[in-house]
């Protein structure tokens, strides 16, 4: 049994996960959950987000962290294997996500911050299409990457491997136009499922939130919610909100469509586009964000 | 562009909180082989020792 979930993780690090948010993408798609909005714009933008850094960042990172590691920590290799497997995916599951809180919430909360992750946010619609969609400064500097595979180096690699696979699953999930969240807030005896599930992990209902244009309506709150793998951080921090319903709209009041290449590679490339924040002498913050 | 007092003020006292969230496995792993008696870092040194012999 063990045998078969190791190689499970396995496979769904290398090359399961981006088949799986190819099969749901196309089921999102035949359902008709991006109407009108795929334009040729987003189209591009999102497809070289999702392929870029499986190709490109992600084997960079490794090599990196191979050649530099034994000069950074020398003789350190492997020196904590020893730690039993669950207090290993305890220790991993909470240095990985946490650090993946602060790195998002810095990115809102600090405006100069702000336009290397508005690339996700600038998405009108929530779902397997925009899931990977981020600026690529935002995903080299993914600083819980480098940590991660500081405890990799270190001995913590076989519970990295099943936390890793855990975390890719419930945050594409929570991405994901299909609102598979809502039996939970609705069928009487899953409520109590719902109620804690809410609370521990990120499900659409509190993404979509996060992903939201507006705060108006009670529902949208770009201002928090967050968790990526764990929302009890938002719990804690009093950064979340619940209201178990989904945003009427996503995306950012100010967007200006800028081209794929600026959103992509900015501050590299810049947008043509008059008062774009991505623009030469645009604004840091286009809007309170 | 700044980000407000209060903000900042948050964002500090949260990343104290985080310092304790981030060592709490680590001292509850800790706490448990104090109860229990393991020693599991022995184990793997004797391994070590016995696949060199």
């Amino acid at each position: 049994m063990i045998q078969y979930l190791e190689l499970l993780f396995k496979n769904l690090s290398s090359w399961g996960l981006p088949v799986i948010m190819v099969i749901v993408g196309i089921v999102e798609f035949a359902y008709g959950l991006y109407e009108s909005r795929w334009t040729k714009n987003e189209r591009i933008l999102d497809i070289v987000c999702f392929i870029v850094p499986k190709i490109v960042v992600r084997p960079l990172i490794a090599y990196t962290g191979l050649l530099l590691l034994p000069f950074l920590l020398p003789g350190s290799k492997g020196i904590f294997s020893w730690v039993p497997f669950w207090w290993g995916f305890a220790i991993i599951a909470v240095a990985d996500d946490l650090t993946q809180y602060w790195y998002h919430r810095l990115h809102h909360q600090l405006p100069w911050l702000w336009r290397f992750h508005r690339t996700h946010h600038s998405a009108s619609y929530m779902g397997m299409a925009m899931a990977s969609r981020q600026n690529i400064i935002y995903t080299i500097f993914f600083s819980q990457i480098y940590l991660t595979t500081t405890l990799v180096y270190l001995g913590l690699g076989y519970p990295a491997l099943f936390v890793s696979g855990i975390k890719s699953l419930i945050t594409t999930a929570a991405h994901s136009s299909i609102k598979w969240d809502k039996p939970f807030y609705t069928i009487r005896w899953l409520k109590p499922v719902g109620w804690i599930m809410e609370r521990v992990i990120s499900t659409p209902a509190t993404h979509h939130a996060h992903h939201a244009d507006t705060t108006d309506d009670g529902v949208g709150y770009y201002k928090g919610n967050f968790g990526n793998m764990f929302f009890i951080w938002d719990i804690i921090f009093g950064t979340g909100i619940i209201t178990r319903q989904y945003p009427s709209g996503y995306g950012i009041k100010h967007y200006k469509q800028e081209e794929w290449y600026a959103q992509f590679l900015w501050p590299v490339f810049k947008s043509r586009k008059e008062g774009s924040e991505l623009s030469p002498n645009g604004p840091m913050v286009g809007d309170a964000v | 562009m700044k980000t407000d007092k209060i903000t900042l003020q948050k964002i500090f006292r949260d990343i104290l909180i985080s310092v304790l969230l981030y060592t709490l496995p680590v001292i509850l792993m800790l706490l448990s082989f104090r109860l229990t008696g393991q020693r599991p870092w022995k184990n793997a040194n004797n391994t070590t020792i016995n696949r060199s012999r």
